[in-house]
């Protein structure tokens, strides 16, 4: 606060300050005399304005008003004064030897200087003179200081020599005010405000008389001369200070003046409890559950003479804020700050627990309720502000889980999508937790009850109920964070109710100033401890809930299993997929890892040894179907037969293994024995060596590269991992799989016989059997590494579609002709398909009528279902069906105001109305939950008519034209040689190349069963460092746990790599998306448009047969749920 | 909403557990009629300024204008609310 000088006070600025000074002492009839000085309580000059004065030049100077504590100079000893002030005592004479209780060893342990000296000493009373107040920072006096040199008369500060011992009233007693004016009314100030400046004579620990007396009764006496110090002077005791602390103790608890006084002086005088103490530990005042508030005026300690004194009204005994506020009292700050609260208008909450209420009671009651005020408080807020600010905005459906493997959809490192929507603003502004879907609420409340100690944050309501008496407890053990963070929720709320409040009549001013009310009541909100302290609370609860019940659904999305599911999964399904849950209980109390090895997709013939490996099952009929049984069982029956699992046996495996994360297979040819493993791949490569031919002709900068061959190397490193017994026992079979496709296979040997008749010996002639087969496995790892080989591939084989279509008795010589025409004829086929493709599209996206009929609508389409009441739910496609288009109209749409302009309709007009199936099943796999809520509510509302509308029994469902890109499967079709007359059929050419018929064709297809990349192990490299190793005792297992497999195979493609005559690629070396087979959406042949058809025909048909058929409880009412928009 | 109704209408969702009234009353079973309406009081003010900023909002969202002014103000107070400046407690907040 700057000070205000005399000559502003006065109306004088233009005067210098010693000229304003002067004027004082000149009375206004004598101008420019020295006569009689004015007396100031008698003229115009009111005194208080001198008061002011003296403050200001207080405020100046407030913190040099104490002695400064210099650091001990070198050579000066210490002591404790006498009331006379000499030397007490010193070290040798008081406690020798006993530096622990020596007052002065403390008091050199833990003070940075030295506090007085001998008076008696010249030497040492020098030293202290010149030390005590250390150095000034420049500019700086101290109040004394002012006090003597203030006004015309000034007094010069006695010399040291020349002081009258601890009385010195010459200098800092009461001066005469008519004589000097400014200094009396600085000494009447600073004597009112008892702020004086300790001197070498201010209060001592008086030992010498009171003995030990003195650190209990006192270390203060209650001085009332300024610059002087009375020995005798009332003694302030720690009782005293106590009653008068306690006192505002107990006003703090909204407890009237007149029984706080009781209460205390029951509690010095009488020893402590009574009746009224009884009283307020049973009975906890309004501040202790947070419901009021103290004026801060009843907790001050106060000096009555202040406020007689100075007409601002300044009686503090104790700055509560900062000298400023003390000083500014009674009026606004100053200096304008708005980060100090003027006491005036101040109100505490109070000490929330009672003063006679132990912090480590039995049981704080009074503390534990402002705890459970808090959990209401903060619960309101979360429960009722933000959900009507969100739920009266259209678009605010709660974050679904969004597929893992579509991350473009997806914000940057958070598993919901990207939302540029107001209300998205809103969250994003708040910074409220995503919670995948799960309940924000639920969340807040979990981690609250995370933060006041109850373990098991399932539900919100379980607090109700004997887990409330942990919190308490929990309280017991750390009241005092508890109680900050309550107070500050409470404090806040206070602001942010206020602020709200003033929404009432926001619509007074206006939307707009509507609008300002609204960010500033945000603004405040965000300010808030409240706020965060529930932010932070639902981030930790959401991560608990996560953790607890829905572990890796950021990692899985909606297919991951929650951890309370996963106990009711005692079976791997084939169509789970492993990775979504973290473990299954496979029988109580067998808890596996999904990832054990021994749970991977195998088949091993059945022998006498693979039947022996534990975790190794013999294939049954359930595993394959009864056609592969026969096959198997066949198999296993034979002795001395080729041993090998039929085509059947390894479809059916890889079909599970298919099912897998990233399929990752090895399959013995000579066998077909095939096994999956994790895919715990550490490094991949592939490299392909080309080798040219040269020759050099004369005069050629560069040879002339002939292609020679290519080879191509893939390295894999995995890592086999054993998870349980089972599984180590396994991983060596495994292993030694792995290493026999290194060697070869032997024939049966030379059988020889011993003796004959009943007792002969047949047997085969030891190391006669000859190598005759040599290792070849398929090797797959999801789409990258697998066979190339498919239908297309074979087509090409066989010259292609175009040279297949021929028919009839051509020339040779023609036959070049004529397929150079159908590849034309194809061309304009295609042309055509792609322009009947690209008006469909056309008409579909702008809302024309004419799209009515048949359509694939794709999997992950944002569809709608209405009410009869205009509810609308809204669900995403789950996979892809075929339906039709029943209707295209103008309607109110679920987001936006759809209106139709007569006579045209744009993007924005038009929404089609399609057909759901009503089977269950179909709802189920089409649209999940939220469907079959939706379809359930329906039903139970008096039939799917009634509910959705459309007089019959059909559910309808709506699509934005926008929301996605259908296929039209009537126009999806194959292009066909229509130019050219005389061409096959395509059914006809499949006839051809049938693997019934074809020989080349069974053998390329059939022979060698398998989805893997065909090749030969070129380096097997196996290493156990870093493992842990079994160390059972007689189970034969003491062998690493885990085995690093560094292994480097020589693809044999199936079909031959590089370009065809047509300049195609014959077959692909990476047989990924539009490469894998029957899956290019481009392909011109039988392979492509109808191989896509039949496949998302299939996936739809597979998601029919797999859906869950929801109960009734599992379902429900949709309009509670995020479905409803 | 008045604070009566907002008080009736948190009486009405004292028996139903999906509402924050059952836990609220579930807690105060045992309290002081006095108490009892207090919070009640506290709640149903909190209620009711929910229901105003709602309805700002939607108010405000029937318009290009009003829509183009949320937008405005959200992505001021955005850019506010990130500055470091004003996340800093002041001491008035830091001594709870």
């Amino acid at each position: 606060m700057a000070r205000q000088t005399l000559g502003e006070l006065l109306g004088k600025q233009k005067e210098s300050e010693s000229q304003v000074a002067a004027s004082l002492l000149v009375p206004r009839e004598q101008p420019g005399g020295l006569g009689v000085p004015f007396l100031p309580q008698e003229d115009i000059i009111p005194r208080v304005i001198l008061g002011v004065y003296a403050q200001g030049l207080m405020t100046e100077n407030q913190l040099h008003t104490s002695m400064y504590v210099v650091p001990h100079p070198p050579g000066l000893e210490t002591g404790i004064l006498s009331t006379e002030g000499n030397d007490v005592y010193t070290v040798p004479e008081r406690f020798p030897g006993d530096e622990e209780n020596d007052p002065i060893e403390n008091f050199k342990a833990t003070s940075t200087g030295f506090f007085q000296t001998s008076q008696g000493k010249a030497t040492t009373f020098d030293a202290f003179t010149k030390n005590s107040r250390g150095e000034l920072p420049e500019g700086v006096r101290t109040g004394h200081d002012l006090l003597s040199k203030e006004g015309v008369n000034s007094i010069p500060p006695a010399k040291p020599s020349d002081r009258k011992g601890y009385k010195d009233d010459t200098h800092y007693g009461q001066v005469d005010a008519t004589k000097r004016p400014i200094a009396a009314a600085l000494h009447d100030t600073l004597v009112a405000l008892n702020k004086y400046t300790p001197t070498q004579e201010s209060p001592f620990l008086d030992y010498s008389e009171k003995g030990d007396s003195a650190f209990v009764k006192g270390l203060y006496s209650i001085q009332r001369d300024l610059g002087a110090f009375d020995k005798d002077a009332e003694s302030l005791s720690i009782a005293e200070l106590r009653k008068v602390g306690g006192e505002l103790l107990f006003k703090a608890q909204s407890i009237s003046a007149a029984d706080s006084r009781t209460l205390m002086n029951n509690f010095t005088d009488d020893g402590g409890y009574g009746f009224t103490t009884d009283l307020m530990v049973l009975i906890p005042h309004l501040t202790q559950i947070g419901g009021g508030t103290v004026d801060v005026s009843n907790l001050k300690a106060r000096v009555r003479k202040g406020s007689e004194i100075l007409a601002t009204g300044q009686d503090d005994l104790i700055a509560v804020q900062s000298f400023e506020t003390t000083f500014g009292f009674g009026q606004p700050s100053a200096s304008g700050s708005d980060t100090l609260i003027s006491p005036m208008n101040g109100t505490s909450n109070g000490t929330m627990n009672s003063p006679v209420e132990p912090f480590d009671g039995v049981f704080p009651a009074g503390m534990a309720l402002p705890v459970v005020y808090s959990i209401i408080v903060v619960g309101l807020f979360g429960q009722w502000i933000l959900p009507s600010v969100i739920s009266g905005l259209k678009d605010t459906e709660g974050p679904s889980v969004k597929d893992p493997t579509k991350p473009w959809t997806m914000s940057l490192g958070r598993n919901y999508e990207v939302d540029d929507s107001f209300t998205n603003g809103i969250l994003e502004l708040l910074g409220l937790p995503r919670t995948n879907g799960g309940s924000f609420f639920g969340a807040m409340m979990a981690g609250l009850m995370l933060f006041y100690g109850l373990e098991e944050p399932v539900s919100p309501f379980s607090i109700v109920g004997p887990d409330f008496i942990n919190t308490a407890l929990n309280l017991i053990y750390s009241p005092g964070y508890y109680l900050v963070m309550v107070k500050g929720i409470l404090r806040d709320m206070a602001t942010i109710l206020n602020t709200i409040s003033n929404l009432g009549n926001l619509f007074d001013s206006g939307i707009f100033g509507a609008i300002t009310s609204l960010f500033t009541s945000f603004e405040v909100i965000l300010k808030s401890y409240t706020f965060r302290f529930f932010m932070v609370m639902t981030r930790v609860g959401d991560q608990a809930i996560k953790y607890m019940l829905r572990p890796g659904l950021d990692g899985h999305g909606g297919k991951a299993i929650t951890y309370d599911k996963q106990k009711e999964i005692a079976i791997l399904d084939p169509s789970l997929h492993r990775t979504a849950l973290s473990r299954f209980h496979k029988s109580p109390g067998e808890v596996k890892s999904p990832l054990s090895l021994t749970l991977q997709h195998g088949a091993f013939l059945p022998s006498t040894t693979n039947d022996l490996i534990p975790g190794v099952e013999p294939l049954i009929a359930s595993d394959f179907g009864e056609k592969a049984l026969e096959k198997s069982y066949g198999l296993y029956t034979q002795v001395d037969a080729i041993n090998r699992l039929g085509a059947e046996v390894v479809d059916a495996i890889e079909s599970k293994i298919d099912s897998e994360y990233v399929p990752f297979s090895i399959q013995d040819l000579r066998t077909n024995e095939i096994f999956s493993l994790p895919a715990f791949i550490t490094s991949i490569s592939d490299d392909f060596s080309v080798q040219h031919a040269t020759s050099h002709g004369y005069g050629r900068t560069d040879p002339v590269y002939a292609h020679s061959k290519t080879t191509r190397s893939i390295n894999l490193v995995f890592n086999l991992v054993s998870m349980n017994e089972e599984d180590h026992s396994y991983m060596y079979h495994i292993l030694n799989k792995l290493v026999a496709m290194c060697y070869p296979q032997r024939d049966g040997g030379i059988p020889r016989k011993q003796g004959a008749g009943p007792g002969a010996q047949y047997f085969i002639q030891p190391f006669s059997q000859t190598p005759i087969a040599s290792p070849i496995i398929r090797l797959r790892l999801g789409d990258l590494i697998k066979t190339n080989k498919s239908s297309l591939a074979l087509e090409k084989l066989f010259g292609g579609t175009e040279i297949l279509q021929l028919k009839g008795d051509i020339k040779a010589e023609e036959i070049q002709v004529k397929t150079e025409e159908l590849s034309k004829s194809y061309a304009e086929s295609r042309k055509k398909i792609v322009e009947k493709r690209r008006e469909k599209l056309a008409q579909w996206n702008s809302g024309n009528p004419e799209v009515k009929g048949k359509v694939f609508i794709p999997q992950g389409t944002q569809m709608y279902v209405k009410s009869k009441d205009e509810q609308w739910y809204s669900f995403e496609t789950l996979v892809g069906f075929e339906t039709k288009v029943t209707k295209a109209f103008a309607t109110k749409g679920p987001r936006k105001t759809y209106t139709l302009q007569s006579g045209e309709t744009s993007v924005q007009d038009t929404i089609f109305e399609v057909e759901i199936p009503k089977d269950k099943k179909e709802v189920s796999a089409i649209g999940g939950k939220a469907l079959a809520s939706a379809a359930k509510e329906a039903e139970s509302s008096g039939g799917l008519a009634a509910i959705f509308g459309g007089g019959d029994s059909s559910i309808k469902g709506y699509i934005l034209p926008s929301s996605c890109t259908p296929i039209w499967f009537d126009d999806y079709l194959d292009p066909k040689g229509e130019a050219v007359t005389g061409v096959k059929a395509v059914e006809d050419i499949e006839q051809f190349l049938n693997t019934e018929t074809n020989p080349v064709a069974r053998s390329f297809l059939q022979s060698s069963p398998g989805k893997g990349l065909a090749c030969v192990i070129t380096t097997l490299s196996l290493s156990y460092e870093g493992a842990l190793w079994g160390t059972g005792n007689g189970d034969d297992l003491t062998a690493p746990m885990r085995v690093q497999i560094n292994m480097s195979v020589a693809p044999i493609h199936d079909a031959p790599l590089g370009l065809n005559s047509r300049g195609d690629i014959f077959a692909p070396s990476h047989p990924v998306g539009f490469y894998s087979p029957g899956t290019g959406p481009n392909s011109t042949t039988s392979m492509g448009d109808s191989a896509r058809k039949t496949k998302l025909l299939d996936a739809y048909q597979k998601a029919k047969k797999n859906a869950v058929i929801y109960t009734d409880k599992e379902l429900s009412d949709p309009s509670k749920s995020d479905a409803l928009i | 909403m008045e604070i009566k109704e907002a008080i009736e209408q948190l009486r009405k969702e004292k028996n139903d557990p999906n509402k924050p009234a059952f836990l609220i009353y579930a807690m105060l079973k045992t309290a002081h009629p006095t108490v009892v309406e207090m919070i009640e009081y506290q709640a149903a003010k909190v209620m009711i300024a929910g229901e105003m900023m709602k309805n700002t909002i939607v108010e405000a969202s029937k318009t290009e204008e009003g829509r183009d002014r949320l937008n405005k103000g959200m992505a001021e107070l955005l850019a506010k609310y990130k500055s470091p400046s004003f996340n800093d407690m002041n001491e008035e907040e830091k001594d709870g």
